[in-house]
């Protein structure tokens, strides 16, 4: 497309509408997702459950590892684990969550998932 | 065992042989137990429910995953029973060595039947004490490597 044509179609609002139609979408996606989960009652989440086992240190490390947490948030959660029994570490789809449960498991996490 | 980070990223890494003669015993049984026919019936700790009070969806969820999980645990088991023997290991491999202790722990905590972390030991002629004693070890091993990794 030559640089004038291109011009004049993103200076009208409906083209522009057109030709960012995928990105739009992506971003309105991302921003409603939270939101078009809730209204089909999908969202899932994944709790991970305390065992003598794993040490308390290594339970900060998976969740340090796994999900990106900071050590702050990823002590708090496994403090969670372990004073109260449990903890809530992620939240989302049904696919991601199997996702979530499937790498808590390899590393030896008594983890499992419920529909919120 | 000695372990320090390295410039670079990588660890240097020095097991002593009495380590290297357990993990090696170690890793050798488990791998066993992972080839039977039913490894999560037998260490169900190692595979356990990932969705509870709802048995169909448990059931799907195990038929997608067991494998998968299996060839986790068995690639973690022998990346630690060779491992044992390098000098020099990366980061991807120390994880490796971290999930192949962790496993052995969470099945002789299953034969001990721990289900308390203050628990006592078993009595010194108790045919479990020697596992306790392996259980409380390979745990000091574990810390050591996750405080590397920070």
């Amino acid at each position: 497309m030559q640089l004038k044509a291109l011009h004049h179609k993103i200076s009208n609002q409906e083209e522009i509408d057109f030709i960012y139609a995928p990105s739009v979408s992506t971003v309105f996606q991302e921003k409603h997702e939270g939101k078009v989960i809730q209204e089909y009652g999908k969202e899932w989440v994944v709790i991970v459950w305390n065992d003598p086992v794993n040490l308390m240190s290594y339970v900060t490390f998976v969740f340090q590892k796994l999900f990106g947490y900071s050590k702050e948030k990823a002590t708090s959660l496994m403090l969670d684990v372990h004073h109260k029994g449990k903890a809530v570490v992620s939240r989302g789809t049904k696919e991601k969550s199997e996702l979530d449960v499937f790498q808590l498991h390899e590393y030896g996490l008594w983890a499992t998932m419920r529909q919120d | 065992m000695e372990i320090k980070r390295l410039e670079g990223g990588s660890l240097s890494i020095n097991f002593i042989e009495t380590e290297k003669e357990l993990l090696s015993e170690l890793t050798h049984d488990l791998l066993i137990k992972l080839g039977n026919e039913n490894p999560q019936a037998l260490m169900p700790r190692l595979f356990p429910e990932a969705i509870l009070n709802e048995p169909d969806l448990d059931s799907e969820y195990r038929a997608m995953t067991v494998n998968q999980l299996e060839n986790s645990h068995r690639k973690a088991l022998e990346a630690l029973k060779l491992l044992t023997s390098e000098k020099e290991i990366s980061l991807d491999d120390l994880i490796l060595v971290i999930k192949g202790l962790n496993i052995i722990r969470l099945k002789l905590g299953e034969e001990l039947d721990i289900d308390d972390d203050s628990q006592s030991p078993p009595a010194n002629d108790s045919n479990h004490y020697r596992l306790w004693i392996v259980f409380q070890y390979l745990g000091q091993l574990l810390f050591q490597c996750v405080e590397e990794l920070e």
